[in-house]
């Protein structure tokens, strides 16, 4: 075979690589869709699914207008060096720094690399895939604003998030001169903390802005609010899961011209073992959520993305044995903390604080424990347990519940964060959809039908998962 | 702790091997495999004795 066509070769696995692992991302967002379209009350259902197509809208051409220049612009600023950008001139830059400003510019919209560029075959398959990732943020804060938030105000939270506050967090510590790695010797390959800790923070952060549904709360007791169709939501859960295995997929690096296969950070990995581990933490996370739940099915599903965010972070150095117990006890502690957070009337429709923020944050500081002591890089700090919890911080607190709060606080202070008390009663999807989800069910409803209530039997169930119909 | 098996940067970088935490600890290893069939007989009690 001519050198010309190896070459080619070597690019072309690269690119379909890139561009099917992104297309697997995609039943993420086919997953979240049924799952937060079954939590959803009858009323809701359709404003619900369109606000999570929305997501992928918004966050779509947001992350390509500015989200994936910002990712290639920051990775030195404001620690090791400046924000890249078309302001800036090659001339007098350090070579590493020139090699950054030429990939910042390459990432602008108008780049001739994003677009149909026979001499670059990769930078676009990159936004796709990026894109998908920005995306996912966005999809796991929708479920849990759901039936009270004003669709213009979800679309600008989601853009803050998606498109900046995890892009950022990502620029520092998923990128192969970010200051997390230089400097404290980070390490988060499946990104627990910088896109499941920053969004299920900033998510923590627009809900205690934007208040629980009514009738969640009553008298300081926690009331419990049922799926219209829990079947559609552990579906849909099972559609996430598939989706991962391709996010974890396209965490790991396949360039042309190299020997093996790296994390972002240049450290070796084999896509095999991410296979491996990414089943197992999703297995034993469905056991220690079950077990912890008590069977609960919502929080038995759940489980599964539970152990699977534990793990990410460090899943390319851990060993099997290790992935079992790490995902079985981060999904144990996920329904604890759902319920910790009850406590505080934060009503959180999916328990994405808890699945995403609470176990990304813990499994990006179980790193500096289970991995500690590798060495990313010459003159790279290993990885250590401060490194790992100041970046966690970082990313979950300064990037996730910070912006989170204060942008919907923002939105708030001018009305358009919460619909009115009239449109949440009657339902969201006359409002925003002009059309229900079952309208042949209108057909048959008699107006005048009693209020339902719950049984004893499923009152006493746990919450988070059940309900009255209002 | 050190769970890295590698003592620098480009031994790691250059391995050719076994690059999981605790690969040089076959102790270690031995007790989470230890741990992993403890928790799928927890698993499968629990799943007898789980009832609403």
């Amino acid at each position: 075979m001519e050198e010309s066509a190896v070459e080619f070769l070597g690019v072309f696995v690269s690119e379909a690589f890139y561009y099917w692992a992104s297309v697997v991302m995609l039943m993420i967002h086919v997953g979240f869709l049924a799952y937060e379209g079954g939590v959803a009350r009858n009323k809701n259902v359709m404003a619900t699914m369109t606000k999570n197509l929305l997501t992928v809208a918004s966050v779509g051409v947001g992350f390509f207008l500015i989200g994936f220049w910002i990712y290639n612009a920051f990775p030195l600023w404001p620690v090791s060096g400046p924000i890249f950008g078309p302001w800036m001139s090659p001339e007098g830059l350090s070579e590493a720094n020139a090699e950054l400003l030429e990939l910042a510019d390459g990432a602008l919209p108008w780049a001739a690399a994003v677009g149909p560029n026979v001499a670059d075959h990769l930078t676009p398959v990159f936004l796709f895939a990026f894109a998908l990732f920005a995306m996912t943020t966005g999809s796991i804060m929708s479920g849990a604003v759901i039936e009270r938030i004003k669709m213009g105000g979800f679309v600008i939270l989601a853009l803050v998030l998606g498109c900046v506050a995890w892009v950022i967090a990502a620029a520092w510590g998923w990128h192969y001169t970010g200051w997390f790695l230089t400097h404290l010797g980070y390490h988060d390959f499946g990104c627990s903390a910088l896109v499941h800790g920053v969004a299920g923070f900033f998510t923590l952060g627009v809900l205690i802005v934007l208040g629980p549904r009514i009738g969640r709360f009553v008298d300081g007791k926690s009331i419990p609010i049922l799926p219209h169709n829990l079947p559609l939501t552990l579906i849909g859960l099972m559609c996430i899961y598939v989706g991962f295995f391709g996010f974890l997929a396209a965490c790991a690096i396949m360039l042309p011209g190299e020997t093996g296969i790296i994390t972002i950070y240049g450290t070796p990995i084999t896509l095999a073992s991410i296979g491996a581990n990414t089943f197992l933490a999703l297995s034993a996370g469905f056991i220690g959520a079950y077990v912890a739940s008590k069977g609960d099915p919502f929080f038995t599903v759940s489980g599964g993305l539970a152990g699977i965010i534990t793990v990410a972070a460090g899943m390319d150095l851990y060993p099997p044995v290790l992935i079992v117990p790490m995902a079985f006890g981060g999904a144990w502690l996920m329904p604890m903390f759902a319920k910790f957070l009850e406590r505080f009337k934060v009503d959180d429709v999916v328990g994405a604080v808890a699945v995403h923020g609470f176990c990304g944050f813990l499994g990006t500081i179980l790193v500096g424990i289970f991995a500690a002591g590798y060495v990313q890089g010459e003159g790279y700090p290993p990885i250590n347990f401060l490194g790992q919890l100041t970046g966690a911080v970082i990313a979950c607190l300064i990037l996730g519940f910070l912006p989170g709060w204060g942008v919907a606080a923002l939105i708030n202070a001018f009305g358009g964060l919460r619909v009115s008390k009239e449109e949440e009663i009657e339902g969201l999807d006359l409002t925003d959809c002009g059309i229900g989800g079952y309208p042949e069910a209108a057909s048959i409803r008699v107006p005048d039908l009693p209020q339902v209530t719950p049984t004893p039997a499923a009152a006493a169930m746990p919450t988070g998962s059940l309900a009255t119909e209002s | 702790m050190n769970t890295s098996p590698f003592n620098s940067a480009t031994e790691f970088l250059e391995a050719d091997g076994a690059i999981y935490a605790f690969a040089n600890s076959p102790g270690i290893l031995y007790f989470l495999t230890f741990l992993c069939v403890a928790i799928m007989i927890y698993f499968i009690v629990k799943a007898y004795t789980i009832k609403h």
